[in-house]
Parts: C-alpha cells; structure tokens; sequence
C-alpha cells in the first residue's frame, strides 16, 4: 500500500471514531462523502439507481480515467475480463485504490432500503427469513452461496480432467463423452455390487451419509440450473423486445429512404421540365438557393404543383393526337423516348430488406377490398415499395403505397378488364381485354392523384389520371392476354393469335409472330380447361411471355413452352411436357419455371431445355414467380405456396388466426394473381383483397 | 439441506480458492459475456475472489456483489450477507456495519446475522479503540509540533 493510501486509512479511521463516538448510525454516510475530492462524481453516478456501475465507469472514462486499457473500452464489464485482478481494476490515476473501489462500490440508502420482502409468502407482517426461505427452498431456490458450493467440484473436477488431459491432447469435452458411462460413480469407488455383498454396517452408515451428501449437492446443481434456465427465458424475453425496437428501426429508415428517393425524383422531374421549357429564372442562385435551403417544404410543394402543370399543359396535344395513328406521330415518338431515357436514367435503387426480418411466412399487411371483383392482374416495383393492381370489371389501375398499404393513385384509359401488367422503374405496361396496351407513367399517376383528392372534384380526376398514360399501342384485333418489358422492348400476346415486338422509345410496332399454328392443338385440351372457363387465363392462348434481349420465352395454350430467338423471329427450342395450357412462366439465368392447367409445375433447365424438377398441385397453377431460393406458386386455391428449392419443402401463406375468423362468414376467397421479389410476395385475391406476405 | 449451509460462516471466507480455480470461475464470467454471466456465475466469481487473501480481489469481488445486489433484487437480502463478510473481510468495518444492520432490521430472528452483527460490532469497537489511541498520539504529537513552533516563533 502506498503512503498516500495510509494516510487515508488514518484519516478514516479519525474520522471513523469521532462518528462512532457522535453518531454511531451515520458513521458511513459521513465519512464516505466527507472527501470532496470525488463527491460530485459520487452524486452523479451513485444516485442513479439501475446500472449505477456502469455510469460511473462510463463516467470515469469521460474523465479519462480508464482501467489500463484504452484501446478496448467496450463496455464496463468488459474492463473486468481484462483486469486480472483487483488492483488493476481499481487502479486510476486520480484516486486510490482504495477510495475509487469505496466510490465503485457504494450503495446508497435509497436502494439500500429498497429490500423487497416476499410477496408469495407474506405470513409475518409480510417478512420472509432467509430461513424460512431455506426451508421454503423450492420457491426460492437454493442461494448464491449454495450455488457456489455446488459449482466448486464440477470446477475441480474440470481442472483435474485438464490436468490429466495435458499428456494426450483430447479436450475435456472429449473425454466427457466417451466416459458418460462411467461417470456416475460412487464414492470411494464403491459399485452397487460391492453394496449387496458388504456386510459392514459402519461401512454401509458412511456410505449412505455421502451419497446422500452428493444428492443434495445434485439437488443444488439441478435447481441452478433452472435457475439458469428461467434466467434464460427473460433474457430471451428482453432480446426479443430488442429485435422489436431495431426492426422499427429499419422500417423508419427504410420509409425514410423510400421518401428521399421520391423527392429526388420530384427534384429531377423538376429540373429536366425547368431545362426543357427554359424556364430557369435568371436570378436562379441567389433565389433559388434561399428557397431550398430555407424552405424545403414549400419547395416541394411548388414542384409538386410545378408538375401538375406540365401535365395539363402538355396533356390537349398528347390527348388530341392519341385518336390518331401513333405510329405517325414524330411528336409522339420524341415524348414516348424520351420518357423512356429519363426514366432508365434515374435508377438508383435503394433494397428494401425489412421484409427478410419478418417472421417467415407471416402476413405483413393486407388491404381489403382494392377492387370490387376479384384481381386480375397486380405488379409491384420494389419489396414495401409501390404496387399497382387491376380487378375483373374495373377498368381502372389502381397505385398503392406498399409500406403504408394506401392508394396512392389511379390511372384510367383502358375502357375493359386489365389482363396483365408489368412495372418497370416508373413505367407501367398494362395490356387490357380492349386490345389496347398502354404505358403509363406512374409519378404523374401519384402526383396528379394527389392533386386531386384534396380539392375532390370529379370533374378533374378522369383528365389528370389519364394523363398518366403516357402512350397506347394500339394493333391488337383482340384481348391481350400477356405482356412483359425487357429494355427497350415490349412483348405483347394476343387472343388474335399474334405476339407483338415494339419499341419502347420510338412506340412502333418492330415484329409480329403469327401464333395460328397453336390453335390446331388446342381442341384436346379445352376439355380439360372447362371446368376453369370463367378465368380469362385459363382460356388464353399465350398465358405468358417472358423476354430477356433478344430471347423470348412463351408458354401457350397446348402446353408447348417455346423460346425464341427475336432478331430471327423463329422457334430456337420447344420445351414439351405439360398437358394443360400454360398460364405463367418465368425464367433467369439457369432456369425456366412454369404453371399450367394441368396442375404442375415445370421447372427446366435452360441450357439442356431438360425437365430438371416438377412439382405437382391439386389444383391449376394460375401464377408463379421465383428466385434463386425460393419458387412462390399460386394455384387456383386460398393459399400462396412457396416451394424452397434448398429445403426442398413447401410452405403456406395462411395465418391461422385470420382463416379461422374469416372461415364461417364469407365463402373462402381464392389467390387470383401473385407476385414474389426477394422474399416478399403479395398476392391478389378473388374477393378484391391483397395481401403481402413475408417468405 | 442439511449437508449445505444456506450461508456461509464467516470462517468460511477465509479458506482461499487454488488460482486454478479462480481462474475458472473468471473464465467462465468471460465466456458467458461479462456483465451479460449469469448471476450465480458472477457470483461464484465474486465469492472466489473475496475468498481470496489478497485485498484488492476482495474488493473487486466487493464490486461484483454489489452489482449483483443492484440488479436483482429477490437477492438483495442473500448479497446484504455476502457483502457484509467481505466488506469485513477486507477491513472496511464502516461499511459491514451500515449492511449489517439493515440486514439485521429485516432479519432480527436469524442467528448467523445476529452473529455476524455482533462480530462486526466488537471488531469496530476494536479499531475505535485502536482509533482513539492512534487519534490522541496524533493529538498530542501535534500540540507538541505546534507548540515547540509556537514557542520558537517567539
């Protein structure tokens, strides 16, 4: 002990006596905080209850007084793993060792009285004895200092297996258990064969006093653990509340994102309509900046009314010329690509990941009644990102907020059921019974919504939501049953037995395949269609198109999955095996999956084009989408299933609790469409309900 | 049970651990994540070390009871105990007393508190005697100093 240190003791020790000899009871409390020297730190970080401790080194580390290490300060325990022993704890450079442990060490009288006397046994005025704990032990449990006797043998025995084990170098663990058997002895070597033949009793008397010994130290080993056990089950308890809080915490920051990316959409579409019309102010940067800078609301807000605007003063040419030939139209074709530039040109990406945390196979939101009848067709761009959809009989796209499962916009134009839709960045591809398909720009769709539903007049909202539509390929002699984009192409098929090539850009018409050959082999199977001729899908010829460059993948009506080579405009393969007409295909770099009718699943190699799994339903497989990990498949049935490729297993999205409620009402609804990205799947229903679907 | 005391005699502490041992209860605190062990684990610990002879790991073990004592309360009454042992242990009487007798005020039938107060009890009237006659030496020696200054100054 240093000098320094023995002064204090003395002075302690002072001070010590003349308390006792004044006031015997305040004898601590006076001499602890008669030292000024860290009083203050003492006020500060004792008088917190909870985790007293960990202020107070937290606030000896402010103070630059760490425990030797500085490089590793962790968090406060963690000093203890270091210090190797006492002294190196308490060591600091501001105080002794002594008084830095008195001040680490001091419990004030606050929750020195705060001593909570058991509720369960309140038999004497509420007070419970240690004793009678004791003999009470199976509520209380055995007690820290029994615990530690317990625990001190299996130490012993640990160190004498390491000791033993120094020689041949098998850890303990090993050696645990490969003598499980032998490792229940009795003492002194003792079996239980020895037992029936001794004839002792002083022997026998000795025995039993140890084994019963021993039994009360399993005894006290057993409750510690489930001590330890129950210990566990809070914690678990207390982390699960954790994970609670960090996954609100990615779902705001994730709708913070998804904010950011719009504005700066807004910004951009701002910018490029302020270049184009040359309406830069010309004290742009004195002005400008001040606006931004001060207010950025208000500045939102103008871009906002900004691009309604543009809207309605781009939209009488636009709506005047939509009535004549398209192709024709070099106004038209200057728009339609430069639309298409801008929107490939603003492509950063945020990916959502929220989804992933959810537990898996769990409903995550669900919107009832999108449409009045069941959903034909629905699209979405980014998992809780934006989602349109289209029902049976309603002739109007409908945008909505995943993450906040709001519609956000409506767009109309089509004057028929919409068949299929696909979205791509900003831009919608939908393709309708009218024949017609239309490309949709789906901000202004947002925006122009937005104006409108404040002021409520149903005078604007049919001209500014059809706005939206940026331009209508208009060839078709009849329904369009499937549509995908691809660059800048876009693929459609056709009830009139033609797929279409167009160019996004210039909005022309490049190739048209002539499908008539599929008709011939189309008889046999509509009997086995006929119980399913309600649905469109079921009767289309094309039920699915898929277009990657310059390969095209289609899968039509006798059951023939075809893949084609655009540039030639010719059948490179033809995948055979399905009975039923296909309704839905998919295909990436490896694999080509696809539904049918005939209730199966195909899932092809892509380069060999051989059938290299099949997965078999009860019911017509209406809709399927997958990734690497996972195939989601909709079959004319209530529930989305989800096939994981690695587990080899197949999963329902069904939430218990919703089915038994909604079971007795209403007639079970069926999944109509689906769609499945990075492990989120959200599914149209034949009651107009979607739902999204964490799998 | 009878084979264990539910607490410890005071005795009891002053019967060292072998390091090996104490290394393992350490060990196995870091192993289960420091202030994240298990309470009985940390205990262990803290017990071995207050077992120990040397001054500073009692205090360090001191430390630990008393987080102990601050997070758990059902064990707050179990931990007064501990804390008054070692805290009599290490020589800090002032605060052995100040635990003992709270505990003594939710424990006055108990028989190893009322032993364990009155054991505090005389080792402080030990060291206030020690005190007095340590404070009286310094009283005088100090007049003296004083005095033969005073009467140099003149």
């Amino acid at each position: 002990m240093s000098s320094h240190d023995q002064l204090t003791h003395l002075g302690k020790s002072l001070s010590l006596t003349a308390s006792t000899l004044l006031n015997p009871s305040q004898a601590d409390d006076h001499s602890l905080t008669s030292n000024p020297q860290y009083k203050s730190i003492l006020h500060e970080a004792v008088n917190k209850n909870e985790g007293g401790a960990g202020t107070l080194i937290r606030k000896m580390k402010d103070l630059n007084l760490p425990f030797q290490d500085k490089e590793q300060d962790k968090s406060g325990f963690q000093d203890l793993s270091l210090a190797k022993d006492g002294k190196s704890y308490f060591n600091n450079r501001y105080t002794d060792l002594r008084t830095s442990f008195k001040i680490m060490t001091h419990l004030n009288d606050e929750i020195l009285n705060d001593i909570p006397s058991d509720v369960s046994k309140s038999t004497d005025n509420g007070r419970k004895t240690i004793k009678a704990a004791a003999e009470n032990a199976t509520d209380q449990g055995p007690s820290l200092f029994q615990g530690f006797e317990a625990s001190i043998p299996i130490i012993d025995q640990l160190l004498t297996y390491d000791a033993n084990d120094d020689d041949d170098d098998s850890g303990p663990l090993m050696l645990n258990t490969t003598e499980a058997e032998e490792k229940f002895l009795l003492p002194n070597g003792f079996t239980q064969e020895l037992i029936g033949r001794s004839y002792s009793v002083n022997v026998l008397r000795d025995l039993s006093k140890q084994v019963t010994t021993q039994l009360d130290f399993l005894e006290v080993q057993k409750r510690l653990a489930e001590n330890e056990i129950n210990e566990l089950d809070l914690k678990i308890a207390k982390l699960k509340i954790k994970r609670d809080n960090v996954f609100s915490k990615i779902a705001t920051v994730e709708e913070n994102e998804f904010f950011l990316q719009d504005s700066l959409g807004l910004v951009q579409d701002r910018l490029d309509f302020l270049v184009e019309y040359g309406l830069e102010a010309s004290d742009d940067k004195t002005d400008e900046e001040s606006t931004i800078l001060g207010a950025g609301r208000k500045g939102a807000g103008s871009v906002s009314t900004g691009l309604g605007n543009e809207v309605s003063s781009t939209h009488p040419s636009k709506d005047g010329s939509k009535y004549l030939s398209a192709d024709s139209n070099g106004d038209i074709a200057d728009k339609l690509g430069q639309f298409y530039h801008n929107q490939n040109r603003n492509s950063r990406k945020i990916t959502p990941t929220l989804q992933q945390y959810f537990e898996k196979g769990s409903m995550i939101n669900t919107i009832q009644k999108a449409h009045d009848d069941n959903i034909t067709c629905l699209d979405f761009d980014l998992p809780f990102g934006t989602l349109c959809t289209a029902g049976h009989l309603d002739h109007v796209i409908k945008i909505w907020d995943l993450s906040r499962s709001k519609q956000i916009g409506r767009m109309t134009g089509h004057v028929a059921t919409v068949n299929c839709m696909q979205i791509t960045n900003n831009m919608l591809v939908s393709g309708g019974k009218d024949a017609l398909l239309k490309l949709w720009n789906l901000n202004v769709g947002v925006q122009s919504f937005r104006n409108v539903l404040p002021t409520n007049n149903s005078n604007l909202e049919p001209i500014s939501s059809s706005a939206s539509c940026i331009h209508t390929f208009d060839s078709h002699v009849d329904e369009i049953t499937s549509v995908t984009v691809a660059g800048e192409n876009l693929i459609s098929g056709s009830q009139d037995r033609t797929i279409r090539q167009w160019d996004i850009p210039s909005g022309k018409c490049l190739q048209t395949i002539d499908l008539s050959f599929v008709a011939i082999a189309s008889p046999p199977i509509q009997v086995t269609d006929s119980p399913f001729l309600t649905t469109t899908k079921a009767t289309a010829i094309i039920g699915a198109l898929q277009c990657f460059d310059a390969a095209l993948a289609t899968g039509t009506r006798d059951g023939i999955v075809r893949l084609w080579d655009l540039r030639a405009g010719k059948v490179v393969r033809a995948l055979e095996g399905h009975s039923g007409s296909i309704t839905c295909l998919k295909f990436d770099n490896k694999n080509i999956v696809t539904g049918s009718i005939d209730k199966t699943v195909r899932i092809w190699d892509l380069r060999s084009g051989i059938l290299s799994d099949m997965l078999t339903f009860e019911k017509p497989v209406l809709s399927v989408d997958f990734d690497k990990n996972k195939i989601a498949i909709a079959t004319h049935d209530e529930a989305c299933k989800v096939y994981d490729r690695q587990l080899n297993n197949l999963q329902t999205c069904t939430s218990t609790d919703e089915a038994s409620t909604s079971d007795p009402t209403i007639p079970v609804s069926t999944v109509e469409t689906m769609s499945y990205q990075n492990g989120y799947l959200v599914e149209g229903r034949s009651d107009g309900t979607i739902n999204s679907w964490a799998v | 049970m009878p084979a264990l005391n539910f607490l410890p005699e005071l005795q009891d502490v002053y019967e060292p651990l072998y390091p090996e041992q104490l290394q393992a209860l350490h060990q196995q605190v870091v192993q289960e994540g420091g202030e994240l062990a298990s309470i009985q684990s940390r205990f262990n610990y803290a017990w071995g070390l207050i077992k120990s002879a040397d001054v500073n790991d009692q205090r360090l073990g001191i430390k630990l009871l008393t987080d102990i004592y601050k997070e758990e309360p059902t064990r707050r009454r179990e931990c007064l105990y501990y804390l008054t042992i070692g805290c009599y242990k290490s020589g800090e009487y002032s605060m052995a007393k100040r635990y003992v007798d709270k505990l003594h005020e939710h424990e006055p039938n108990n028989k190893q508190v009322q032993t364990l107060k009155k054991m505090v009890e005389d080792k402080i009237q030990k060291e206030t005697v020690k005190g007095v006659v340590v404070a009286t030496g310094v009283i005088a020696a100090v007049a003296t100093i004083a005095g033969f200054m005073f009467r140099k100054k003149k």
